[in-house]
């Protein structure tokens, strides 16, 4: 789920770019020293797990991970997904350096709402803290659709139907991430805890 | 892997053009043969031409298979260089831990200095 250089018109760009700044701006006020190891695993992660394609039917797509970012980093997410979204620009030319800002918005936006979203509903027990983890994972990923879709619509009529259709093929991708947050987020909390804590020092 | 079949990509285009490149001839000489002006021979020139006509008809057919053939490859081809392979991923990966490798170091430099200092 990348969109492509040249698709967007320039004022959206612009708009992308100046939000992303300011995201990132926030990001790095919020910063911990402690936390950077965990930042830069987790965007490694992030940058890497575009690889994971599942195949669809003619099409295949790829895990995208906002909710999980979100829920592990907290407001440091719209940092560490905006580097990884350029590392990706750059190496697997996905998407592009011009339409950066409005990816790394299209990612970078749900995965802060997932990150105060999951702070909210995981409580304490380990099937509460893997619900939740589903739950954000499937939400930041349908948020996501839904921001792509929104930013296509605005690039002209003829991307009514490329919307749609994205919209539609990313209803598998929301079911996996869901298993795949929940996954994720139940092993954390089994093996370091400390960890599903964003902001929080990690030891 | 990628290698052999570029290989073999290499090889048919080679073949392809070195045929090609005899096209011309076989026409030139068909050109040089001097052509039966007599009016009975008619028929029978106009069989061998004929025959000739299916003969080139079914080379062009096989040269367009060949064609589309070595086309899929060429193609084939270039989406496997476009897909990103290990080297982006290591490449990607290394980038990501040696910046925020360099932002703790610069970070626990600073917070040592002032410790002196203080």
């Amino acid at each position: 789920m990348h969109i492509a250089d040249g698709v967007l018109p320039f004022s959206i760009t612009a708009a992308g770019y100046a939000l992303t700044v300011c995201g990132v701006g926030i990001s790095l006020r919020t910063l911990h020293n402690e936390d950077l190891p965990k930042i830069a695993v987790v965007t490694a992660s992030f940058f890497v797990a575009s690889l994971v394609h599942l195949p669809l039917g003619p099409t295949s797509v790829h895990l995208l991970l906002p909710g999980i970012v979100g829920a592990l980093l907290g407001s440091s997410s719209f940092l560490s997904i905006t580097i990884g979204l350029f590392l990706q620009s750059l190496l697997f030319q996905f998407g592009g350096l011009t339409a950066l800002g409005a990816n790394a918005l299209m990612m970078g936006t749900p995965a802060l709402i997932c990150g105060w979203l999951f702070r909210r509903i995981r409580g304490q027990t380990r099937t509460s803290n893997a619900v939740a983890g589903a739950l954000v994972s499937g939400i930041g990923t349908m948020m996501a659709a839904c921001i792509l879709a929104a930013l296509l619509m605005t690039a002209g009529e003829d991307f009514w139907g490329v919307a749609r259709v994205a919209m539609i093929a990313h209803i598998p991708v929301i079911v996996v991430e869901a298993l795949v947050g929940a996954g994720i987020v139940s092993f954390l909390y089994q093996v370091k805890p400390e960890l599903l804590i964003p902001g929080a020092a990690s030891g | 892997m990628r290698l052999r079949k570029s290989r073999r990509v290499v090889h048919l285009v080679f073949w392809l053009s070195v045929s090609m490149l005899t096209v011309p001839f076989t026409g030139w000489t068909a050109g040089q043969q001097p052509a039966p002006e007599s009016s009975a021979q008619a028929p029978e020139r106009q069989r061998d031409c004929a025959a000739v006509l299916a003969v080139v008809e079914e080379q062009n057919r096989k040269l367009q298979q060949e064609l589309r053939h070595i086309k899929r490859e060429l193609t084939l081809l270039n989406q496997n260089m476009e897909k990103p392979g290990i080297r982006e991923v290591i490449a990607g990966v290394g980038f990501i831990l040696g910046l925020f490798g360099a932002v703790a170091l610069f970070s626990l430099r600073r917070r040592f200095r002032a410790d002196r200092e203080a």
